[in-house]
């Protein structure tokens, strides 16, 4: 392996710059033809945020290669990794989850919307409505009614 | 936008190291939300205010008013139907009654998937459920039902769900059957899901083919896996898995990827036949066949040896053949080296003879895949279940199971697509001893 490798250069919205190696910038597919077209240019990410696009690098730096490990010890630690690097404020979740969408990265797209998804996951409707703090906005007519519609909405 | 922090917290830091925490707002209006954020605990721990039994705080509070925008439904409906297709259709419908905004999101869903129903009282609500889904979401691409239990009434509705997956041209479509009991019936599969042009991906188990006329594949299916599949060559005769496989294959000729999962139980069920392959075309477009829970013992390998060595020869543009097996390792060794010396095998197509070693197979929550193989460890690294014998592991039965004692941990590891409680029933019941296991058993649902 070279040990000089080929950095690529990317602007967030706020105008921070940020260098990534280009092996991680590939798996971006949003800009993968940027990327191999040579591009030297710092790449602007008008959708991006600094400090949201600095979490998306230290995921995606964190899992490359580590992914496709066999290795039972590195998958574990991978996963207890990914558990702490989840453990950001809604905002930012869904922040990183619009990011993982606009630049094409899969991992961390299914990660997060995995995430979100375990949040909804078994909850009462109640609990829903705590954690996306939405408020009840049925009046108590239809909100019998939906709860008389399904089973799996009473007593919840 | 969260306004600035305007108010205080306090936490009591008690001996057994749990917090309570109380926080008082000042100047906080009926309409906004107090949001404590849980942030940095840790980093405060040195603070040399946490030496005091309570502590004292302001910045980790902020009000959020209560109009602020729901983030979730500010997604695009594409991520939100992403999302929701993570979770089970009653997650999702039960979501519908979190507010007005939310009733309409959750026909976003890209994915109807169920499992686990435990003969409960969800059955009525998951038909309602399903019917729904696919009258009211657009999206649709998945069909997931897992571990449905089977009875004679519920054919036309087993069979309307698959026509309205057809109607949608969902591509993938995961369909497991749990049979109550030998004796009765199982479910057959509809003819028209084999003319079904869209289908990408078949996932099946407990269901038997009927191959009568018409059962022919239009179109390509790339992925067709079969769990522990019965094939039936007409409606009536049973004929053993390789031969039924065989002519289904011979109708649908375009799998490219087959994934079996063989009970093991009969010597009909295992991979092999009892005479090399004829050459027919039945195999054409197989790239990688995937047999798990084959039993080694001395007659299935001179089967299984028929088989590959016509699988090598009929399969022209296989590339990989993976046999899961368990048995003992002299004689996986010999099978292995005898289909190893096959011309083929050396040079296009890889073939590997994955000797299971006591434990490893499997693995997450596809314990129910490996029914009738062992049974294996689920979740937790630290903790497997490993069972010598023979176990058809549906929702609700378990039968002849022939269990030595072996290591076996604490079970409420076990398979997360079973509800702890009923797993540890379960578990506890086999643990028993053999002595409960003589013959085919019903289990009686925990209580």
């Amino acid at each position: 392996m070279s040990s000089k490798k080929k950095v690529i250069t990317l602007r967030s919205s706020d105008g921070e710059i940020f260098e990534v190696e280009e092996a991680v910038a590939l798996e971006w597919l949003t800009i993968k033809p940027l990327v191999e077209s040579g591009c030297t240019d710092a790449i602007p990410l008008p959708q991006v945020t600094g400090n949201i696009l600095a979490k998306v690098i230290e995921y995606c730096k964190k899992h490359i290669g580590a992914s496709e490990s066999e290795d039972r010890k590195i998958l574990y630690e991978l996963e207890s990794w990914d558990a702490d690097f989840i453990k950001v404020d809604q905002g930012t979740l869904f922040d990183l989850i619009r990011a993982a969408d606009y630049l094409t990265i899969k991992t961390l797209f299914e990660f997060t919307c995995q995430t979100v998804a375990d949040t909804i996951k078994h909850k009462t409707i109640e609990e829903v409505r705590h954690i996306f703090r939405e408020s009840n906005d049925f009046t108590p007519e239809e909100e019998k009614e939906i709860r008389g519609k399904s089973w799996w909405l009473q007593g919840l | 936008m969260p306004s600035a922090a305007v108010g205080f917290w306090c936490e009591e830091v008690g001996n057994s190291g749990r917090r309570r925490r109380a926080a008082v707002a000042l100047g906080c209006e009926d309409n906004e939300n107090i949001v404590v954020e849980d942030a940095s605990v840790e980093k405060e721990e040195d603070d040399v205010l946490s030496s005091m039994p309570w502590r004292w705080g302001a910045k980790r509070m902020r009000i959020v008013p209560k109009e602020e925008e729901d983030v979730l439904s500010s997604l695009p409906d594409s991520i939100i139907g992403h999302i929701f297709s993570f979770l089970s259709i009653k997650d999702i419908v039960r979501t519908s009654g979190v507010s007005k905004r939310w009733s309409r999101l959750w026909t976003n869903t890209q994915s109807i998937s169920y499992s686990c129903s435990w003969l409960g009282p969800d059955f009525p609500v998951l038909c309602s459920s399903v019917d729904g889904a696919f009258s009211q979401c657009s999206f649709l691409t998945r069909l997931h039902i897992g571990h449905v239990y089977y009875e004679r009434p519920r054919e036309l509705l087993f069979d309307s769900w698959l026509r309205s997956a057809i109607a949608h041209r969902l591509p993938d479509v995961t369909f497991l059957v749990d049979n109550m009991l030998s004796s009765h019936s199982p479910y057959v599969l509809p003819v028209f899901l084999f003319s079904y042009p869209a289908l990408q991906s078949l996932h099946v188990r407990g269901c038997f083919f009927t191959l009568s006329t018409g059962a022919r594949l239009m179109k390509p299916l790339p992925v067709l896996r079969l769990r522990c599949p019965n094939l039936t060559l007409g409606d009536s005769i049973k004929g053993s898995t390789m031969l039924g496989l065989k002519c289904l294959l011979s109708f649908t000729c375009h799998v490219e990827k087959l994934v079996l999962y063989i009970n093991g139980l009969g010597r009909n069920e295992n991979f092999g036949l009892r005479r090399p392959l004829k050459p027919k075309a039945w195999v054409n477009h197989l790239k990688t066949i995937v047999v798990n829970g084959f039993l080694a013992t001395p007659p299935n390998i001179v089967r299984c040896k028929y088989t590959v060595i016509g699988l090598l020869r009929e399969a022209v543009v296989m590339e990989k053949m993976v046999i899961n097996a368990r048995g003992d390792p002299a004689k996986l060794e010999e099978l292995q080296r005898q289909v190893l010396c096959f011309p083929r095998a050396s040079k296009a197509s890889k073939s590997c003879l994955d000797q299971a070693p006591e434990g490893t197979q499997g693995g997450g929550d596809q314990l129910h895949r490996f029914a009738g193989a062992s049974l294996h460890r689920l979740i937790n690294d630290e903790v497997w279940v490993s069972v010598d014998g023979s176990a058809k592991f549906s929702g609700i039965l378990l039968t002849r199971l022939d269990l030595r004692q072996r290591a076996i941990s604490p079970v409420e590891t076990l398979g997360s697509n079973y509800r702890r409680s009923q797993f540890k029933a379960y578990d506890v019941g086999f643990l028993k001893g053999p002595s409960s296991f003589g013959s085919d058993r019903f289990l009686a649902p925990p209580g």
